[in-house]
């Protein structure tokens, strides 16, 4: 059954030494710039909400702040670990919500403790997996190349953790615009947010089997020449100015 | 307005502080200079009930909400700074700041996922003050940003409250709570800090109201 919610279209700005990139199966691919700057930009066109993620060593949290400060759209932070003096610095700095991956598989009782401090709301945690030989396997580590087990099995453990929703993120088709895996949706029980990342290809969210997407192409490259142009799709912004 | 936001450790303090000064509202910071002088109190949003009413209760929050109340100042509240105002909630184990008898209940489970996040509109469903006319209007079928897995439940309060408060109603599974003004208690289950023009148009609606 669909939800009786509007579907949530979510800016992924991923953030590589202090610069903003599409990237390309996470790796940095094409420059985008100033994450203040796309912020900002993203903010004045009624973004419905932010993710932040630093695939790689995340800066000082005064970097953070700086781009933190210019966000008028709800934010989530990704790549902080759960560290809760860290993590309430994060939140102090004007974050909404904490993205978790790895901690979900190598740490998940820092995640109850997590949700005892900031609410399970606040908690987003992040499925990263590739497809390999038809199958789906999870993966951690700074490179996302570690295999944990099949996802299908895996998000099962799951709902026993205190959260408030969970991003499955294909790193196989991140990037690509081929397309979302709309097939994991039927194999995924969750009473949670279900978000897709990875492969949108602007394709209509009407009738959309899951609550939402993270993705950066639809938001980051530009019409037919994918000219690299922060511009939030019309259709979903949120009513953002007078 | 002058408010003095409670910085709670673990809050969004700083998107309101945002917000606040976005609409040119002056503010302290409870943590830094609780002995300002201020006309509202502002309880931030995000965080877990128990750990928020233990750290009232370290700082001397909890009394500082209240001896304020009784001098008639107003005090807002935001998503979790809401819901504090209540006697209890199912969050937690111990008891709110009691502004409000009455106790916050984890959203029921349904179509709609729990915890309830996203832009969702609301509707104006009591409007019983004529300072709440504006407010009540300009936001009847507006969309806010939530991040919630509990409300307040319009059946669950005292009398005097469900004869007397304008409200805002949401809907996730059931109607809850989404805004209210009653006495000099406004609360927001939404974030307004994090709605853009509609968040900063009931910020300003309602310090008119309550000016």
């Amino acid at each position: 059954m669909h939800s009786p919610n509007p579907v949530r279209l979510i800016a992924k700005v991923s953030i590589f030494n202090g610069v903003a990139f599409q990237t390309r199966q996470y790796q940095p691919q094409i420059y985008l710039g100033d994450p203040i700057n796309i912020c900002n930009v993203l903010s004045d066109q009624g973004c419905q909400e932010i993710n932040l993620v630093f695939p790689h060593a995340p800066p000082g949290l005064d970097k953070i702040a700086r781009i933190l400060s210019v966000s008028r759209a709800p934010t989530a932070v990704g790549g902080y670990g759960t560290d809760i003096k860290t993590i309430e610095n994060l939140m102090n700095s004007g974050a909404e919500k904490i993205i978790i991956s790895d901690s979900l598989w190598f740490n998940p009782r820092s995640i109850e403790k997590l949700a005892d401090h900031i609410g399970d709301q606040a908690i987003s945690c992040s499925v990263d997996y590739r497809v390999k030989n038809g199958k789906r396997l999870v993966v951690a580590g700074p490179n996302r190349d570690q295999e944990i087990g099949q996802l299908e099995e895996l998000v099962q453990s799951l709902p026993s953790l205190r959260f408030g929703e969970i991003i499955l993120s294909c790193i196989s088709s991140d990037g690509s615009r081929s397309g979302l895996d709309l097939d994991i949706v039927s194999s995924v029980s969750t009473t949670k947010s279900l978000l897709l990342s990875g492969g949108y290809n602007d394709e209509s969210l009407e009738n959309f089997s899951a609550d939402g997407v993270v993705c950066s192409t639809a938001m980051f490259l530009y019409g037919g020449l994918n000219a690299p142009l922060t511009h939030y799709p019309n259709q979903y912004r949120v009513n953002a100015s007078v | 307005m002058k408010f003095m936001i409670v910085d709670f450790p673990q809050s969004n303090f700083v998107s309101v502080k945002y917000w606040l000064q976005r609409n040119r509202q002056q503010f302290s910071l409870f943590s830094q200079q609780r002995n300002d002088p201020f006309d509202a109190i502002l309880l931030p949003g995000v965080g877990s009930f128990d750990f928020a009413v233990e750290h009232m209760q370290q700082q001397g929050i909890d009394q500082f909400v209240r001896d304020s109340v009784d001098e008639g100042k107003l005090v807002m509240g935001i998503c979790l700074g809401m819901q504090l105002m209540f006697s209890s909630s199912e969050e937690g184990e111990k008891s709110g700041l009691g502004l409000l008898s009455g106790k916050v209940k984890r959203l029921d489970t349904g179509l709609c996922k729990v915890p309830n996040i996203g832009w969702r509109a609301v509707t104006a469903q009591h409007n019983r003050n004529a300072s709440w006319d504006s407010v009540l209007t300009s936001s009847n079928n507006r969309q806010f940003y939530f991040m919630h897995g509990y409300a307040a439940h319009f059946e669950d309060l005292e009398t005097s409250f469900t004869t007397m408060a304008d409200t805002l109603t949401g809907s996730c599974n059931g109607d809850f709570i989404a805004a209210f003004s009653y006495k000099n208690l406004v609360g927001f289950q939404f974030h307004p800090e994090k709605s853009y023009i509609a968040g900063d148009t009931i910020l300003q609606q309602v310090i008119e109201a309550h000016a």
